[in-house]
């Protein structure tokens, strides 16, 4: 038999057989026979990589949502570092109006927009001038305390000479017993409270306020708390420390008084 | 070994035609399957100076199992397949007899193209015969083409 008639009858055969097959599942349900041999192993390993697929679309999904929820935590931080920034800004602003309320003598509210790198004088600088009705002079203080006062007025912003500068000077009491002081600068984080006689009694944590008399700041403004008290090896003066209550490096908001009309 | 590794490969094609849907959709791995192992079973039986016939019947009978196997996994009645696959594996060494068709990467690829188109055809039309399921002409043949096409690399690739 020759090759071409062999591989014809291969074809015939094949062909009728597929045809004489499927002939018979038509309108009859399909052999199952082979479900036995194919259809469970494939179905069992279907399954298996199913599933691998299955955890492998579940872990890139729970790291693109791990992603996505660490970029939402960022920027919820951000934003909730900006909102306790609103909310501390509020405050401060709060207590400055209820001040600017209290106080017949205000000027102007500013902020501090800058501060002055000389060592030699503890300056800071406003946002407001002469624009906004600032003079030379005037008191510049918070809720807190005493700040300054002002040294330089340009049309839109001011410079404040600060409570802890050398060349600083203020009239004060000490709340409790009423004696009268003048405090100066030192050029560091603490004032001295100077012309206190060593026979008045002054302890630590005593407040010191203004007195007023300097025709500069108003009677009553808290400035600082007595620190610390030497008796010893002094010749007509205490030397008193006073540790002020608004810190020069903390000032963000201020409000600025005009001077004290002369008493009559 | 060689019926080893015959089998893993008829594994990995049926693993990746059914759980790789880019694969399900766009490529036809078993029919490339058939015809590689034609391909390499002539080149053997040729190289050997065994007569004719014996690659064509290992062929289709490969095609055969193959076939068989796509369909009970199908779910739908057997024959399809198995007629398509057994014919491919028929075919297979007849297309590259060298003294007419030598094998070259391009005639490899117009092959792959023609049988791919052959296998859908003979699946397809086997199926709307003897299920009574209806597919609309565009799709059936949007599905075809675009399966033959992506059949071209393998043609070029796949050497004897």
């Amino acid at each position: 038999m020759s090759k071409a008639r062999k591989r014809l009858i291969i074809l015939i055969v094949l062909v009728s057989t597929a045809l004489a097959l499927m002939s018979y599942q038509h309108n009859r349900k399909p052999f199952t026979f082979f479900d036995l041999v194919v259809s469970y192993p494939y179905y069992a390993l279907n399954e298996f990589t199913s599933n691998i697929d299955l955890t492998v679309r579940r872990l890139r999904k729970t790291f693109a949502e791990n992603i996505t929820l660490r970029e939402e935590v960022s920027r919820l931080r951000l934003e909730k570092q900006q909102y306790r920034e609103i909310f501390l800004e509020n405050e401060r602003l709060k207590a400055l109006l209820s001040l600017r309320e209290l106080e017949p003598r205000y000027v102007s509210a500013a902020r501090v927009i800058a501060r002055g790198s000389d060592k030699l004088l503890n300056i800071a600088t406003l946002d407001k001038g002469r624009n906004s009705g600032l003079e030379k002079g005037m008191a510049v203080l918070t809720p807190k305390g005493l700040v300054g006062k002002v040294y330089s007025v340009q049309d839109s912003y001011s410079d404040v000479l600060l409570l802890k500068d050398s060349n600083f000077s203020v009239a004060v009491r000490l709340q409790d017993s009423r004696r009268e002081g003048v405090i100066s600068g030192t050029g560091n984080d603490n004032c001295l409270l100077k012309y206190i006689p060593p026979e008045e009694k002054v302890e630590k944590g005593e407040v010191v306020i203004t007195s007023g008399f300097d025709g500069i700041f108003p009677e009553g403004l808290p400035v600082g708390v007595v620190s610390n008290v030497k008796k010893e090896g002094i010749e007509f003066f205490q030397y008193i420390e006073v540790q002020p209550f608004q810190s020069s490096e903390k000032v963000e908001e201020v409000i600025v008084l005009k001077q004290e009309s002369p008493r009559s | 070994m060689n019926s080893l590794k015959w089998i893993l490969l008829a594994v990995l094609v049926f693993l990746l035609q059914t759980q790789c849907t880019f694969i399900k959709d766009y490529l036809n791995l078993t029919v490339v399957l058939v015809y590689y192992f034609g391909l390499k079973n002539h080149q053997q039986n040729y190289d050997k100076d065994y007569s004719g016939n014996k690659a064509g019947l290992e062929s289709m009978a490969f095609g055969v199992i193959i076939g068989l196997t796509e369909d009970v996994i199908s779910g739908s009645i057997i024959g399809p397949g198995l007629l398509s696959k057994g014919l491919l594996g028929l075919m297979t060494p007849l297309v590259f007899t060298d003294m007419v068709f030598k094998w070259t990467p391009l005639w490899g690829a117009i092959i792959a193209v023609i049988f791919t188109l052959l296998d859908g055809t003979v699946v397809i039309g086997s199926r709307m015969l003897f299920t009574g399921i209806h597919i609309t002409g565009a799709v059936l043949f949007r599905i075809i083409c675009l399966q033959s096409v992506m059949s071209t690399p393998f043609g070029l690739l796949l050497r004897p």
